[in-house]
């Protein structure tokens, strides 16, 4: 069985669960239908309620 | 090393964001003049590929000894510029970043003179502590390949049995007499409807089949030390002690429904509160057969001074048992007097309302009174005061923190919110992530779940622990305190002051006492430093030595 893992999606989701496999050692590989990651959240100036910078 | 000091300092522009309020060929000059600096360059951005690949380069080419970033806030970058002296084949503490922007060019948009001054004192005070510091290397440390799971709700149960398919050794320990948390006490679980206690038996019996799993009932964890990879727990278990060791700790202790502090509650039986109403449900309750006018009243004891928030589950566990309710006897009056419904559950709402459910929203502002079969309230569409008559009142109170929260919080230093919820580091960017490394939190302790929350929530805790255990070895930051046996005097007080029990005070055998210094337990916070009246203790990462010359420079 082939250990790599797929991740559809590049926004928050998709990349925290991206990070989540490769720290566990897996080999990850992440499409995004635009050209370029980080989804809405990359859109935003800062999240609440910590006021963060999104990206 | 000991022959010469040559020190780097790196200046970034940040695009204009810094360099359109700082004068920053003024700080670069600045800079050329210090002792022991002996290349200054100003970047566009240090932390682009060609930044970083230049710095490196020059680390090299120049010899430096020392270098320091004046740029952005050390929060996401210092890392990458640590391991960039690594690469460079320098020790990453031998590396300063100082923040000329975020405390420096935005905080004085209003005075490019006073920015420059600051920024000038900012650097000199960077090189000034660079140049006193010294080389440290991580330390490594073995990972018990076990985890701790406090609660055995079907938050714990789910983190437990995605762990142990993992093949973690799993230690649960449940502070009740059986495992099963809140799921034990619903009748059904929304939108599925399915039953909930037959999903929590299943689980239970699935969790109880494993042999990788230990359980511990009426029990509780008393006592938590160590760190990360190596935490020391002390269970107390019908008052008798047990100890054990874990890399991680899970915390899923759940949370409790609230007792209505309403005075007419209990004044007669037509008065319940929601749980009561689960349970009357789950013991097929005679008096639901026929229950007449049904009066289902939100937001009880809470979203007031006392209890500011919303508990996000009362709304839809009171739309699932009208919809229960209704089914069993269609010709049941029904009535959900709210004050308003989360938008998230508008579907839900929709569904209730097809199943003839009425809907009222009362005004909070004003008082709502319950009298012995009728409840009076001012409605917000009509504005003026209503009233509604029921055979049966039930009262939707919120979930709300257990005692046992304050005990962990004691325990694991997790810190509490003014609700008594224990609080993530960063709500939003690192959720599951909490202040001691390696402790992990889901489920109701952290902020009121449904089941499916709950059990996506262990899940993740799960796989987040799971990352750690299964690199067998973890790294610690060097950032402690050093000690020196020789002239400490055994006072004593650094044991007074310690809050991570990093030292301990022991008889040498002479009567003399000395201090044991424990540098995994130690988190570096320099408390002990303060109040060691020798001198023995020393912070590494910025020593009083380095605390002077960088006031030397302020002032």
């Amino acid at each position: 069985m082939s250990e790599d893992v797929l991740v559809i999606g590049g926004g928050i989701a998709g990349i925290q669960a991206s990070l989540d496999l490769a720290e566990m050692g897996k080999k990850v590989y992440l499409v995004e239908k635009k050209p370029s990651i980080g989804g809405i959240m990359a859109q935003l100036d800062k999240t609440f309620p910590t006021n963060d910078c999104s990206i | 090393m000991s022959e010469s000091i040559n020190i780097g300092v790196f200046i970034c522009n940040c695009g204009n964001k810094i360099s359109d309020y700082i004068d920053l060929e003024e700080v670069e000059k600045f800079a050329e003049s210090l002792d022991n600096v002996t290349f200054v360059k100003r970047l566009p951005y240090s932390c682009s590929k060609d930044g970083k690949r230049f710095i490196s380069k020059v680390i090299k080419e120049k010899n430096l000894t020392h270098f320091i970033v004046a740029g952005c806030s050390p929060r996401i970058f210092e890392n990458i510029f640590r391991n960039l002296a690594e690469e460079a084949g320098l020790n990453s503490y031998l590396f300063e970043m100082v923040n000329i922007r975020e405390q420096c060019a935005w905080v004085h948009i209003d005075s490019e003179e006073k920015a420059l001054l600051k920024a000038k004192k900012l650097v000199g005070m960077g090189v000034a502590k660079v140049k006193e510091s010294k080389p440290l290397d991580v330390i490594e440390e073995e990972v018990i390949p076990s985890a701790l799971i406090i609660g055995g709700g079907i938050t714990g149960i789910t983190s437990a049995i995605s762990l142990a398919e993992k093949n973690v050794k799993v230690l649960l320990v449940e502070k009740e007499k059986e495992l099963g948390g809140m799921l034990k006490n619903l009748y059904k679980i929304y939108p599925t409807m399915i039953n909930a206690r037959d999903f929590i038996r299943n689980r239970i019996k699935k969790i109880e089949s494993i042999p990788g799993i230990e359980i511990l009932t009426n029990a509780r964890v008393t006592s938590v030390s160590g760190c990360v990879g190596n935490y020391d727990v002390v269970i107390t278990q019908n008052n008798r002690e047990i100890k054990k060791n874990a890399g991680i700790i899970i915390v899923a202790a759940g949370a409790k429904a609230l007792q209505p502090e309403n005075p007419d509650y209990g004044k007669s039986d037509k008065v319940i509160s929601q749980m009561d109403l689960e349970r009357m449900l789950l013991e097929n309750d005679k008096r639901l057969k026929n229950p007449g006018k049904v009066v289902m009243f939100q937001c009880e004891g809470v979203r007031n001074n006392e209890r500011p928030y919303c508990a996000r589950v009362c709304c839809i566990t009171a739309i699932k048992n009208a919809i229960i309710l209704k089914e069993m006897s269609p010709q049941a009056d029904i009535t959900i007097l709210y004050r308003d419904i989360p938008a998230f559950n508008e579907k839900d709402r929709k569904r209730a309302e097809l199943s003839g459910i009425n809907f009222i929203q009362y005004n909070y502002a004003e008082p709502v009174k319950i009298l012995e079969d009728v409840i009076l309230f001012t409605g917000t569409e009509t504005k003026r005061s209503g009233d509604l008559p029921y055979n049966l009142l039930v009262l939707s109170v919120p979930v709300v923190p257990d005692e046992q929260s304050e005990e962990l919080h004691n325990i694991l230093g997790i810190p509490l919110d003014e609700n008594g919820f224990l609080v993530e580091k960063q709500v939003r960017l690192k959720p599951g992530k909490y202040v001691p490394r390696g402790i992990y939190v889901a489920g109701n302790v952290h902020w009121p779940a449904n089941t499916f929350e709950s059990i996506a929530q262990g899940y993740s805790a799960a796989s987040r622990g799971y990352v750690v255990l299964k690199n067998k070895k973890i790294e610690i930051e060097p950032v402690v305190v050093s000690y020196d046996s020789e002239t400490c005097r055994g006072c004593g007080r650094c044991v007074e002051v310690c809050e991570f029990n990093a030292v301990e005070l022991f008889d040498t055998g002479s009567g003399i006492k000395q201090v044991k210094f424990n540098s995994i337990m130690c988190k570096g916070c320099g408390v002990c430093t303060v109040v060691c009246p020798s001198g023995a203790l020393q912070p590494q990462v910025i020593s009083k030595k380095q605390i002077d010359s960088m006031l030397g420079v302020f002032v």
